[in-house]
């Protein structure tokens, strides 16, 4: 498949995708689609080496930039939302409990891949350390597409709502700064100075963290979206390009940046919903090229080690439902709660190829591939038992209820198209 | 590219300056603490950097009267691989990836700001116009570059004959103009009234124009360049022709697709765009029509023929702020400035040279249009830029002449890069005058407004 077909191709997937948040949006819903947008990391894979062999990992490279940059401007998103649900701020406990459990489900996680392994692969210590924390970082989270995709189609409301909604909004952070750390384990082969992992890890938060204070300044008077719009992409770009230029991770570089911008600048919101509602319309054809970037041939025999980190985080996510349980809030539900907090989508995905762009080969593609099997996974149990969780604790309104309340209660806008006054 | 809004004050640009030396700081720190080169990663840094760092740059110079395109121009050239080497020149060849979509943006742009009223009633003083800028520049040029043969070493002992005939084309050359800096001048300034309306009308006019002329002095220097050549005139024109008509038919049916769109979906127009500027360009270039043409008379059908102009517009100015600065960042970046320093001379006296003749021309033909006194005054102000279309120009010449096609491209370079840098800020100086500008003070706005009237 010739370069500009593919990339005409992607570009199809992008309008698809912002088309679908607008019909969404329309409808009173977040998106059209699946919670975790997995029909298209499926559309990938099928295109991919695994089935049909469409398109070849050299013609993939060519779209290197994109990925860097698409994985970056989700975690930017991510990185404005954080600590957020919608313009309510999460309560520091609820930020505490999400970043604990998530440590505890990466940890299960990283620890058993550590140890399987060796059994199935001959891997130097670096590459088992590398292996193990990727697929501890990918396997950590719940993400925050999944739970906003069931409140917002099924009009959910109340304590376990919001509580889920909570952990989902503040967990994110755990993955991003283990990654940072996983880029930093490895001395940046093109630094001409010489730091310690947590030296290049905090360079990593820094740039960000720089880059963000600039963008806020620019934006501090006045909010023009049009203007704006060249600050944010000009900001990120750079912060993108820099972080990668130094191996460190662009992800984690994004993500400080927007929790820079939206801890330091009065447009939080604005910016907020200028890049949320592009969001969509990148994350797709991210999903296409991960899909298509997965290669049973490299993995070989670390399928195993990808079997037991997805049954793991199974395991991981139960145990967490069981210790959210003891909160008020979740203690009328089903006691598979854990299973309704398996939803991992977008971010992981994203942190998945990340890993695969800094460490090509079996490490980088076996975290990839793990980060699409436990996406795959959790659309099939993780939407649905969110649901019946949510039902179970009756905070789910029957469905002549639900579309009163559509009618009633229009969505926030989508499109953010008029000048912001200071 | 930003235009209007509330004036803003000291503070504002000492922030502004600060960020930017921050930026620059950044960018030269990461180069000393990465040295090595990695293509795909420099670029998406020097695509950020170029965003930001042209934006703040002509942030800063708008106080003194620059145009924000010089601030783009100034920052590309001071990041680029002649100054501070922030940015090589791989990535800057790459970066120019962008030129494809900038391009048609600015097609449809300029298509789409014309409108069929304006354009009648201005019809015989354009007509006389480009007749006379095409007779007397191609002409007047010819002769200078004859006359400056002693400083241009490579013509040294061709026969006359090789000479006039490489004369005749850089002629031609000279006639080109740039929709690009136009645009972006116009775009920034807001600016509206008859210099505006001329300008845009001629120069947009003048690009179809040179197509034609270049394939005609083409055909006349050919054959004194290259003694005994065969060159079928019939041929020549009939690939013109081809070029032309396929370019105005494939726009019109482009125009009405983009206005359909518009009308029943009018929704994510930046892709739409970006689909157009890379995929469309792509096919363009297959059938050998000409993307500039295609896309304006596409841009002029939109805005003609459909009800959506306004809206196509708005979707147009919002997706080519951001492009735009990374084109003639990039553009700045690309300038050579070491080939400047060595052929400044002979560079000066030919882009000098240009910028009288196309002054006398002007006044030539806004006499005998009995153009309004402000067209006559300040009409001239778009005529000196020069950019992409000359350089594409340059390059055509230098492929079908390969005996002395690089120095001449060299001398096309050196001479651009002059006209690129002084060509905009006399335009913006042209429409602050004519008080057509937003930026103009109100009292010459005003006085203007009294004089139209009367």
């Amino acid at each position: 498949m010739s370069t500009i077909a593919l990339f005409m191709g992607l570009l199809l997937l992008s309008y698809l995708g912002s088309l679908l948040t607008w019909l969404g949006s329309g409808s009173g819903k977040r998106g059209a689609g699946l919670a975790s947008g997995s029909e298209f990391l499926v559309l990938g894979i099928l295109a991919g080496p695994l089935v049909f062999r469409a398109v070849t990992r050299e013609s993939l490279e060519v779209f290197d930039p994109f990925s860097y940059v698409g994985v970056g401007w989700l975690a930017l998103s991510s990185g404005l939302e954080y600590g957020y649900v919608g313009e309510r701020r999460v309560p520091l406990l609820r930020i505490l409990s999400g970043v604990l459990l998530t440590v505890g489900c990466g940890v299960l996680v990283g620890f058993a891949a550590f140890r399987a392994a060796p059994f199935v692969a001959d891997l130097s210590r670096d590459d088992r350390l590398a292996l193990a924390i990727g697929l501890g970082v990918v396997c950590a989270e719940t993400t925050r597409h999944a739970t906003q995709w069931v409140t917002e189609r099924q009009r959910a409301a109340g304590p376990l709502t919001e509580l889920l909604n909570d952990l989902a909004h503040s967990d994110e952070l755990v993955p991003i700064a283990a990654v940072a750390l996983l880029f930093a384990l490895r001395t940046p082969a093109r630094a001409m100075v010489h730091l310690p992992p947590l030296g290049w890890a905090g360079a990593t938060l820094g740039v960000g963290f720089v880059l963000g204070v600039l963008t806020a300044l620019l934006l501090a008077r006045d909010l023009r979206v049009a203007e704006s719009w060249g600050t944010i992409l000009g900001t990120s770009l750079m912060t993108i390009g820099l972080a990668a230029r130094l191996d460190l991770a662009g992800v984690t570089a994004m993500f400080a940046l927007g929790a820079t911008i939206a801890w330091v600048s009065r447009h939080r919101g604005d910016i907020r919903a200028m890049v949320v509602q592009t969001e969509r319309a990148v994350l797709l054809p991210a999903l296409v090229l991960a899909g298509a970037r997965i290669d049973p041939a490299t993995i070989g025999r670390l399928w195993m080690v990808i079997a037991l980190a997805v049954g793991l985080r199974i395991l991981g996510k139960l145990i967490s439902g069981w210790l959210v349980r003891l909160a008020p809030a979740a203690r009328s539900t089903t006691s598979l709660l854990g299973l309704a907090m398996l939803s991992s989508g977008g971010m992981t995905v994203a942190i998945g190829l990340a890993i695969d762009l800094r460490f090509p080969g079996r490490v980088g593609d076996t975290v990839l591939a793990a980060a699409v099997a436990a996406t795959l996974v959790s659309e099939i149990v993780g939407t649905a038992s969110l649901h019946r969780a949510l039902d179970r604790a009756g905070e789910i309104p029957p469905p002549s209820e639900r579309k009163v309340a559509t009618r009633e209660e229009p969505t926030e806008p989508q499109t953010h198209d008029a000048e912001v006054p200071s | 590219m930003s235009g209007g809004g509330a004036p803003k004050g000291a503070a504002t640009r000492l922030i502004q300056l600060g960020v930017l030396v921050s930026v620059f700081a950044l960018v030269w720190g990461a180069t000393h603490v990465a040295r090595d080169s990695h293509g795909v990663l420099d670029t998406i840094v020097a695509t950020g950097f170029l965003l930001l760092a042209g934006t703040l740059m002509s942030e800063v110079l708008e106080p003194v009267g620059m145009p924000h395109l010089t601030g783009y121009l100034a920052a590309g050239i001071l990041a680029g691989p002649y100054v501070l080497h922030l940015i090589d020149h791989e990535t800057v060849s790459n970066l120019s990836h962008v030129n494809s979509l900038a391009l048609a943006l600015i097609a449809l742009q300029g298509g789409a700001e014309l409108r069929i009223d304006l354009l009648k009633k201005i019809l015989r003083s354009l007509t006389l116009h480009t007749l006379v800028q095409v007779f007397i520049v191609l002409g007047g040029m010819t002769v200078v570059f004859l006359l400056a043969r002693p400083l241009m070493p490579f013509t040294h002992g061709m026969p006359l004959t090789v000479v006039i005939g490489i004369a005749l084309l850089w002629g031609t050359l000279s006639v080109t103009r740039s929709p690009s800096a136009l645009l972006g001048v116009l775009s920034q300034t807001r600016a509206q009234g008859p210099v505006a309306t001329f300008s845009l009308a001629f120069i947009l006019t003048s690009d179809v124009v040179v197509v034609v002329l270049l394939a005609a002095v083409l055909s006349i220097a050919r054959p004194l360049i290259e003694p005994g050549a065969m060159f079928s005139v019939i041929d020549t024109f009939r690939e013109v022709g081809h070029e032309l008509l396929g370019s105005i038919a494939l726009g019109t049916t482009l125009g009405l697709v983009l206005a359909l769109y518009c009308r029943f979906v009018g929704r994510q127009l930046l892709l739409v765009f970006i689909a157009l500027g890379f995929g469309m360009s792509e096919m363009l270039r297959y059938l050998r029509f000409e993307a500039l043409l295609t896309f304006m008379v596409a841009g002029f059908v939109v805005a003609n023929l459909s009800d959506q102009g306004e809206k196509f517009n708005h979707a147009i100015e919002k997706a080519g702020g951001v492009v735009f600065v990374i084109f003639f960042a990039t553009a700045g970046a690309d300038l050579d400035v070491p080939l400047l320093r060595k052929m400044w001379l002979v560079a000066v006296v030919l882009a000098g040279s240009r910028i009288a003749i196309s002054l006398f021309a002007h006044q030539l033909a806004a006499r005998l249009s009995d153009d309004p006194p402000v067209i006559k005054k300040w009409g001239w102000g778009a005529l000196l830029s020069q950019a992409g279309l000359a350089l594409g120009v340059g390059t055509v010449i230098e492929r079908q002449f390969p005996s002395f096609g690089a120095p001449f491209r060299s001398l096309v370079l050196a001479t651009v890069a002059i006209n690129e840098m002084i060509g905009p800020v006399l335009f913006k100086l042209a429409l602050d005058r004519a008080g057509e500008s937003s930026a103009a003070p109100e009292e010459v706005r005003g006085a203007q407004a009294t004089a139209d009237a009367h």
